[in-house]
């Protein structure tokens, strides 16, 4: 009687587990998204708002994990080790990914990740304070010229993006201008507007926010909302197009088609109303990028990042 | 006026009062346990303030944040364990005053002082921001350098009985201040080849591990050793009699000023205010001798100036959109995410909004008493409780405490390392505070100094001509260390004339 019924039970359990493969479409439990940075910051407000979506497009809970500390790069090693099922993500930024290998040892390689979709990208301009001597491109440049030396510019720590991207730049015209490293935005904002450096590069929205001086943008587009800032082609100056992004990321090796799902499930929350109207709030550009395009295009980013970070001595 | 009256409406409807009311009392209680702090409490509502209205949602935060602040005195005075840094110059006189019976009214002083502290600087919000925030603009890595150096002289106020021992505790501090990342370029440092440790040490999980572990700790070895009960007992909370504030109102009133001032320069943060005004107090009270024996001035003097900062945090995060600390971060977040951009223009764009987040941190303050009441009713109950099970309590909320700041299991091993830290430094009679005083202010100033030093290309000379506000803070810094020497010289010198 009682084998009877334990396989009754047995046979039913089957049957149960059956229907439920046939029903376990990814994700059938929360989903852990690691955020490198604190609770409050541009990455965590970007990131929280985008695994809330995305969590209600593939009805699942999405849960941000703030892993914070040295760039980011704790929270990107706690990915890397992750298992590649799909259950724990990553909302990360240019500077953790494609600037922080470069600079130190850390406990993973720099592609052990899987790139799932680029999210936001901005560009990004140099810009100096209020009260400067100049007031254009042209203009720094000669007191540069003359004054070689003298001018500081900073940055929101070393490695970083507006570090390397400004040092190219001057690097570029064959100026000397000294970098004084900040601890982060906030306080590089606070160096530049109390007169202490000249000049900081970071997504325009900086400009209107902070009451700053843009004076060109990287890149060849040029900026709808400042049609007279000259872009660094228009200017003839060979420097590449610096961006801050932010990109989506899982463990190497994800599963196919749980990468499949997630990438159609974040295109569909980037192009959303909703999505479009958080990034007009924000001032971010939404940008998606599939994960086989964000693959080459992270490829690209870190290659150019560690090539600057080899000329300037930054590669450890 | 209007603006007032603008602001006035926007803040006084059902929804953002309510929000108010339970942003403070959820202050409070994170701010009272151990272990867990501002920045705990305003992460647990950020993801409830994306679904509200913006003002609703900064007044939820703008309480939470003037109540953590206070909410960490009562811990302080009750249990000797700061709830948050900002709290930690309060066990010096708070626990004293407890255990010699007097725990409530030891809680109506911190009680009073905070909310006094917090009202004065939200004045100051109010008539003195865009000005204040001028000055801050004036801070640049040399004045900030000068300042921190300033406050590093709080080492030698805050570890009397000997001064080798205080610096020493100031410089442990100080190299825990240099694990991790070096500022300026990068590199790891003091890591060990352990990676967790690149994001340098957490000041809550050494702060937690190092006051209120220990504490867990040395009270096992009481309760174990003598049997003895719960050591200290509190029916709630007494408010100071106004009689009883003669002579102590000028302290009050530095105290705030110098919470406001410290608040509105971006990056010192509360628990550095909190131990320059307690220094402060020591070295100029009328009541000095009693300090660090239970001494209402050295309940004041730390809590006044921890809740002055939360309005003087304010003026740069409002008026230049510059948060001051975590905090600030959070709440200018929080607006981005509801369409206001701030940043130089927010006071001229929506004054309304600015002067309801005023209007706000004023009820806030008043709402400390009392919900501060009742909080202290919750924990005189708590402490009613026996030591066996107090004591796992405590532990347990330490560790999560620690944990939930980073995730990181790393700051689990800091705050159980430093518990055991904690035990040996109360051993040798080594004071605390000196080395939460290196940690708070070491990083900022390590950055600041090479900051200084890129900036003047190393020249001394440029230091201290071209900064004229670091040259006067570099002199009070000189007259404060060398002014104990010259009295001590002095007093001998009148003594032997005396003699003769």
């Amino acid at each position: 009687m009682l084998r009877v019924i334990s396989c009754i039970f047995g046979v039913c359990a089957l049957l149960c587990s059956l229907t439920a493969q046939a029903h376990a479409a990814y994700p059938e439990r929360p989903v852990t998204v690691i955020v490198g940075f604190g609770a409050g910051g541009a990455t965590d407000i970007m990131g929280r708002a985008f695994a809330e979506l995305l969590g209600k497009e593939l009805g699942a809970t999405f849960i941000i994990k703030n892993v914070a500390g040295a760039g980011g790069t704790i929270g990107a090693a706690e990915l890397a080790k992750a298992d590649p099922d799909g259950y724990t993500l990553g909302y990360l930024p240019v500077a953790t990914m494609s600037s922080q290998p470069n600079l130190r040892k850390l406990p993973y390689k720099w592609n052990a990740f899987t790139p799932i979709c680029l999210v936001t990208n901005n560009p990004v301009v140099l810009v100096t304070h209020a009260k400067a001597p100049w007031k254009t491109f042209q203009e720094a440049v000669e007191h540069l010229k003359q004054n070689p030396g003298k001018y500081f510019f900073t940055s929101s720590s070393p490695g970083s993006s507006p570090h390397i991207s400004q040092q190219a730049l001057f690097a570029a015209l064959g100026l000397k201008v000294n970098h004084m490293p900040s601890k982060d935005s906030g306080s590089a904002i606070q160096a530049l507007n109390s007169g202490t450096v000249q000049f900081y590069a970071d997504p325009p929205v900086i400009i209107r926010q902070f009451g700053l001086v843009g004076l060109a943008v990287f890149g060849d587009k040029k900026l709808p909302e400042y049609p007279d800032l000259p872009t660094m082609k228009e200017l003839g100056i060979n420097v590449p197009a610096f961006t801050g992004w932010h990109g989506f990321w899982g463990p190497a090796n994800l599963p196919a088609d749980v990468l499949s799902r997630l990438e159609e499930a974040a295109a569909k929350v980037i192009a959303s109303e909703e999505f479009r109207q958080l990034c007009a709030r924000t001032d971010m550009q939404a940008s998606y990028l599939n994960s086989a395009e964000f693959t080459k295009f992270f490829e690209s980013e870190y290659a150019l990042y560690s090539k600057y970070a080899k000329e300037f001595g930054l590669k450890k | 006026m209007e603006y007032l009256m603008s602001g006035m409406a926007l803040i006084m409807t059902v929804g953002a009062l309510s929000c108010l009311l339970i942003g403070v009392v959820i202050g409070v209680i994170v701010g009272a346990l151990p272990g867990l702090g501002s920045v705990v409490g305003i992460t647990l509502c950020l993801p409830f303030t994306f679904s509200m209205d913006k003002v609703s949602a900064i007044a939820l935060l703008l309480g939470v944040y003037a109540g953590s602040v206070y909410g960490g005195s009562i811990s302080a005075v009750l249990i000797n364990t700061p709830g948050t840094p900002a709290s930690a110059a309060t066990c010096f006189d708070g626990f004293p005053m407890a255990k010699s019976g007097h725990s409530e009214k030891a809680l109506g002083w911190a009680t009073m002082a905070s909310v006094f502290g917090g009202l004065f600087s939200c004045a100051v919000l109010l008539f003195a921001a865009p000005q204040l925030a001028a000055l801050a603009m004036k801070f640049g890595p040399v004045e900030t350098c000068a300042l921190i150096l300033l406050g590093l002289t709080c080492i030698s106020t805050v570890s009397e009985k000997s001064q080798f021992k205080g610096i020493f505790a100031g410089t442990v501090g100080l190299m825990l201040s240099i694990v991790g990342q070096d500022p300026m370029t990068g590199d790891e440092r003091f890591t060990f080849n352990f990676f967790a440790l690149s994001g340098g040490m957490d000041l809550i999980a050494v702060l937690v591990g190092i006051f209120a572990l220990s504490e867990v700790f040395i009270r096992i070895d009481i309760v174990v050793r003598e049997n003895v009960g719960n050591i200290i007992k509190c029916s709630g909370l007494i408010l100071p009699r106004l009689a009883e504030w003669k002579g102590r109102f000028v302290l009050l009133l530095k105290s705030s000023i110098i919470g406001s001032l410290i608040g509105v320069l971006p990056g010192t943060g509360s628990s550095a205010a909190a131990f320059i005004s307690y220094g402060e107090a020591k070295r100029t009270s009328p009541r000095k001798e009693n300090m660090g024996k239970g001494e209402p001035d050295g309940i004041i003097a730390p809590e006044a100036a921890n809740n002055a900062v939360t309005g003087g945090a304010l003026v740069p995060s409002l008026a230049l959109g510059l948060p001051g600390d975590a905090v600030t971060a959070v709440m200018l977040a929080t607006l981005i995410m509801h369409g206001v951009t701030p940043g130089v223009r927010l006071m001229v764009d929506s004054p309304d909004i600015v002067y309801s987040i005023f209007i706000a941190l004023c009820i806030a303050n008043l709402l400390l008493i009392p919900i501060g009441y009742l909080v202290a009713k919750g924990f005189a109950w708590m402490l009613k409780l026996p030591e066996s099970l107090l004591l796992p309590i405590i532990s347990l909320l330490c560790l999560l405490g620690s944990y939930s700041v980073r995730n990181s299991f790393v700051d689990l091993w800091t705050t159980v390392i430093m518990g055991f830290v904690g035990v040996i430094f109360r051993y040798f009679k080594i004071p605390l505070a000196p080395l939460v005083i290196g940690l708070v202010l070491g990083m900022q100033f390590e950055i600041s100094l090479r900051q200084s030093l890129i900036i003047t290309n190393g020249s001394l000379q440029s230091m201290i001509f071209d900064h004229p506000i670091a040259a006067g803070l570099i002199v009070a810094v000189v007259f404060l260390l060398l002014a104990p020497v010259i009295k001590n010289i002095l007093g001998r010198k009148k003594e032997a004339a005396a003699e003769q």
